[in-house]
């Protein structure tokens, strides 16, 4: 994005270019603005409004500031008529139009809030959704209950979402650690017992493409390449170049998680598939497994992202991409 | 390896700021005005709980308590945008039971009124709700049956779906008694409130019962037992109450068998109310024998309380409290405020026990009181003409003779068909010594009401009075000849003014009925009140008179403005201050005024709706569907607004188990129906600030 069509920001980042030395995790955020090519004009100039007039102080001014931001044109009331501009036709050039209506989604929720509004505990609902897959009737009922509440305190925030068969193999697997493993494919740090130790339940979500593309009318439904603006400021995140003539084909329908999983060396990286698409109303059908992650993500972020730039660059045909800033690495 | 999420400069920041000052580490959170690192796409609540080490969890409990207690009554913070102001308490109360903050729960839990009054003008969706959000908080945890009378009441309200979702949670989380001894049945409470909800949502005009099947269904699911095992559970319930038709033909869909007894009496074990004749022979008692019947008295009431609390069904409760209460509020008004006051927080939307309380407290010498609770009960049942005229002529008593013709006036302006305001109205003048005035009001009435008896036996009582023997004779001839012959209680009075008027016929002197003296000493703590609410009621008058003051408009409008400032910050205030600068400048006025301040109470309803019509009265096209779907139940003025008309009612209107929303709604479409463009005003105001209340 041109730090030049948002003015609010302009002092803050020259401060942090000319010479200050943000840590990791502030240098991704300002990275992921810079760097971040898929905003149009139109978005951008729609962001540095609700920015405001006066600088940013710092990063937790930015991040209220770009809170603001989300709470109004990205992360809408249920209900509300309007639509978050990831959807909005600002954003055409990121929609995925082409996607096979048949695939099949996944997406990865916390399992608090549901089991909060339904007052049940996370092995509860693991309970219920076998019971569900088992074709028990009360076992539906009550999921439908359980989703019931639990939409309509969802507001209509874009989703991140991946595909299965980017997963499949992690969603298969036995293993005791299957959702620590999906958690750092998908990027989720913030799926991580942090200082507390206290381990994160989670529910993963499975729905078709199709389902999102009827969420939204007139073809508001596709789903989007993620940007900056469609989210939380978050150094997990990384922003998708457009690709050159020489790029992947196909490579301009994805955005691309940061994969969490430690590897050593930057061959045995593999960059995650995500995606942005409308909300939708969860149904009994959409739950597909609970996991519980106990263990902390073990990838250092500066380590992930600097696999992951390199592989985007090659992908993408973009050896501009991700051209180093001032107090970035070296 | 140190895990990354420990390590998070984001983090170590600010966990350093709570160390340091954890009300400031925890606003920037809630409010995400700060930057968290791996956490950043957290929910607030969601990273305090993987932030916080154990031993952090009583410092945040305080700090959640001082964050919410500097913020709870006030208007949205300057810095804030109503979306981040609505999601940062979402989180707080998510956090208290999340984490969870069992001394931050307990500070909720005695002040849940203060704040769900406070948090409806906070809430702008479900999806930004706090007041949900709190109830959720106030379910999880409960350690005694203290919140039974919330749950109920807001199952009783019937929507909006999601705080009805939150109180069946309450009921299903609450203990089996006060010492927090785990329920391991199905509670009764919860069946009552199942059935209360679809009673509410019938009166809605709800037909289809989809809503309260889901329910149904998904309570099923809870609570596995068999068809047979919950059709029994059903049938008691509904053995000690019955519900209305059409949540029977709900109920009869899942589970028929629940009215195989429903027709027989109460078996055994089944929990039933006492009876209500074991009252009346007390009552006959207690004048002659007070100090004996107490305990009997008491002995009786505690069981109405037992089987309220047992069953979730505080309808006898409640009558049976007023009933008492009444025969005591010579005898031990004290303990007549008592029962009125434990009979509202039961049922804060009754009028009777406001009306109770009011008299209790006046009878007490606890004027202060006393006119708080009437003023408050004019505004929360406008439809009331009991309630209006019992504040005029407590006025008129206290001295306040001005004001109580005001409220009077404003009534039979308000009741134009109803002849108890005019009536009470020239009585409260006649025993106040305006003798002349009384035979004026009670002629005016007469004109309006001239095939009244109760009206024309006044007239010749107060004729009598003034030995304007003549008049008398034909005003009680005129009674006589139209006194329904069946009506026995008014041919009684007839008679009595029959001998008075011999009697002075015969030269006899009558006294004149005269003022008794009122009791003005004692002054109780008006916060006591604040459970049945969670309002301060003691802005009450100041914010009654204010309006009275206003619509006598001209002379009056600079005592309505100077009450209005004295009011504090709150919604409320706003839109009395609009409506002043409407009457006084006009609505162009008012809209720009509702403009500037309305976004700091943005999830107020009546607000909203107030600041939408002042816009309307302007000369604007307005959109009302955001509050139309929004507020279904202000949907009558939206209507009136935009259609002209309010909707149909959708019920008789002379159905006796009408409830106060549907007895206010009947009002209101008569007012509205009348024609007259000031009655529309005034009914249009009052139903709105009805419907501001908890």
């Amino acid at each position: 994005m041109n730090p030049g069509r948002v003015p609010a920001l302009q002092p803050y980042l020259a401060r942090q270019l000319g010479g200050a030395t943000p840590d990791g995790e502030e240098r991704a955020k300002i990275e992921n603005f810079l760097w971040d090519e898929r905003p149009s004009d139109a978005a951008v100039d729609l962001y540095a409004g609700l920015l405001g007039a006066g600088a940013v102080a710092d990063l937790d001014d930015w991040h209220g500031r770009h809170n603001f931001f989300l709470k109004r044109e990205i992360q809408i009331g249920h209900g509300k008529p309007e639509i978050p501009l990831t959807f909005r036709v600002v954003n055409n050039l990121n929609r995925l139009a082409q996607i096979e209506p048949n695939l099949y989604l996944i997406r990865v929720e916390g399992a608090a809030k549901p089991c909060e509004l339904a007052g049940i505990v996370g092995e509860s609902l693991r309970l219920y959704i076998e019971k569900f897959g088992n074709g028990d009737k009360a076992a539906e009922d009550f999921l439908k209950g359980l989703t019931s509440r639990w939409n309509a305190k969802r507001d209509q925030r874009p989703l991140f979402a991946t595909t299965e068969l980017e997963v499949q193999d992690i969603l298969e697997s036995d293993e005791h650690d299957w959702a620590e493993r999906l958690r750092d494919r998908l990027g989720l740090g913030y799926c991580d017992p942090g200082s507390s130790g206290q381990p994160v339940e989670i529910v993963v979500m499975r729905y078709t493409v199709k389902e999102v593309l009827e969420s939204l009318k007139d073809g508001q439904g596709f789903p989007a390449v993620p940007t900056l603006l469609d989210g939380t400021l978050n150094p997990y995140f990384f922003p998708t170049p457009f690709p050159s003539a020489e790029g992947e084909p196909g490579a301009d329908f994805r955005g691309h998680t940061l994969n969490l999983s430690q590897v050593a060396n930057q061959s045995d990286y593999r960059m995650g598939v995500e995606l942005l698409h409308p909300s939708i109303a969860y149904k009994p059908e959409h739950f597909h497994r609970v996991g519980v992650i106990a263990n902390p993500v073990a990838m250092p972020l500066e380590k992930a992202r600097g696999f992951h730039l390199p592989w985007l660059q090659l992908n993408y045909g973009r050896d501009d991409f991700g051209a180093p800033t001032s107090g970035s690495r070296s | 390896m140190t895990p990354t999420a420990v390590t998070s400069p984001a983090v170590l920041r600010w966990r350093a700021r709570f160390a340091a000052d954890p009300a400031a580490a925890l606003d920037a959170l809630l409010t995400g005005r700060v930057a968290l690192g791996p956490f950043d796409r957290a929910s607030p609540a969601d990273a305090l709980v993987q932030l916080l080490k154990p031993e952090e969890i009583a410092t945040i409990d305080q700090a959640m308590q001082t964050w919410l207690a500097e913020r709870i009554g006030q208007p949205m913070p300057d810095h804030l945008i109503p979306e981040v102001h609505a999601e940062s308490l979402v989180e707080a109360f998510r956090a208290v039971v999340r984490l969870p903050l069992p001394k931050t729960r307990a500070w909720c839990v005695e002040r849940h009124g203060a704040l769900r009054a406070w948090l409806q003008g906070v809430t702008l969706d479900s999806s930004r709700d706090p007041e949900s959000a709190l109830l959720i908080a106030l379910a999880h945890g409960q350690e005694n049956r203290d919140l039974l009378n919330l749950w109920l009441a807001v199952v009783r309200k019937g929507r909006p779906l999601e705080h009805v979702r939150a109180a069946l949670l309450g009921l299903r989380k609450m203990p089996a008694d006060d010492k927090n001894t785990p329920e391991r049945s199905l509670p009764k409470a919860l069946l009552r409130g199942l059935l209360d909800y679809g009673a509410a949502r019938v009166r809605q005009g709800e037909r289809s019962g989809k809503e309260w099947l889901d329910e149904v269904d998904f309570l099923a699911a809870v609570y596995p037992m068999s068809k047979e095992t919950w059709s029994s559970k059903f049938r008691e319930v509904l053995q000690a109450r019955e519900i209305p038709k059409t949540v029977c033909n709900w109920l009869d869909r899942r589970y028929p068998a629940a009215f195989d007894e429903a027709k027989g009496k109460g078996g055994k074990g089944v929990l039933m109310a006492p009876h209500g004749k074991e009252l009346t022979p007390l009552l006959e008692r207690l004048a002659s024998d007070i100090s004996g019947t107490t305990p009997l008295l008491n002995a009786f009431l505690d069981r109405h309380r037992f089987y309220a609390q047992q069953s979730g069904d505080s309808y006898y409760l409640v009558r049976a409290f007023c009933t008492a209460g009444g025969s005591l509020l010579n005898l031990d008004p004290a303990w007549a405020r008592d029962l009125a006051h434990e009979a509202a927080r039961w049922e804060p939307n009754n009028p009777h026990t406001w009306s109770l309380l009011a008299r209790a407290l006046e009878a007490e010498g606890d004027w202060r009181r006393a006119a708080a609770v009437y003023w408050h009960a004019r505004r929360r049942f406008p439809h009331g003409v009991k309630g209006h005229a019992q504040l005029g002529h407590a006025l008129v008593l206290h001295g306040q003779t001005d004001l109580g013709e005001l409220v009077y006036r404003e009534a039979i302006r308000l009741f134009p068909d109803n002849p108890v305001c005019s009536a009470d109205y020239a009585h409260t003048l006649r025993i106040s010594g305006r003798l002349d005035e009384a035979v004026t009001a009670y002629r005016q009435a007469k004109t309006r009401f001239h095939r009244d008896p109760v009206l024309a036996n006044a007239l010749a009582d107060t004729l009598i009075d003034l030995q304007r023997l003549d008049e008398a004779e034909d005003a009680l001839v005129w009674a006589e000849q139209i006194a329904p012959s069946n009506d026995e209680k008014t041919i009684r009075i007839i008679g009595i003014t029959r001998q008075h008027l011999r009697r002075a016929q015969a030269g006899e002197m009558v006294k004149p009925r005269t003022l008794h003296t009122p009791n003005e000493g004692s002054s109780g703590d008006l916060g006591a009140l604040a459970d049945i609410t969670g309002l301060d009621i003691s802005d009450a008058p100041l914010l009654g008179r204010a309006g009275l003051w206003r619509h006598q408009a001209n002379g009056s409008l600079e005592r309505a403005r100077v009450e209005l400032e004295t009011l504090p910050e709150s919604a409320v205030k706003l839109v009395e201050t609009g409506l002043w600068h409407a009457t006084a400048q006009g609505w162009p006025q008012a809209a720009a005024y509702l403009d500037a301040g309305w976004e700091r109470y943005a999830g107020d309803g009546v607000l909203r709706v107030h600041r939408q019509r002042a816009h309307q009265r302007a000369g604007e096209s307005v959109d009302w569907s955001w509050e139309l779907q929004q507020y279904p139940e202000l949907a009558a003025v939206i209507l009136t607004e935009d259609q002209g008309a309010p909707p149909g009612l959708g019920f008789a209107r002379d159905d006796e188990d009408l409830s106060e929303e549907q007895r206010q709604d009947v009002w209101y479409k008569n007012s509205i129906d009348a024609g007259d463009p000031v009655l529309r005003d005034l009914a249009e105001e009052g139903y709105l600030a009805a419907r501001h209340l908890i």
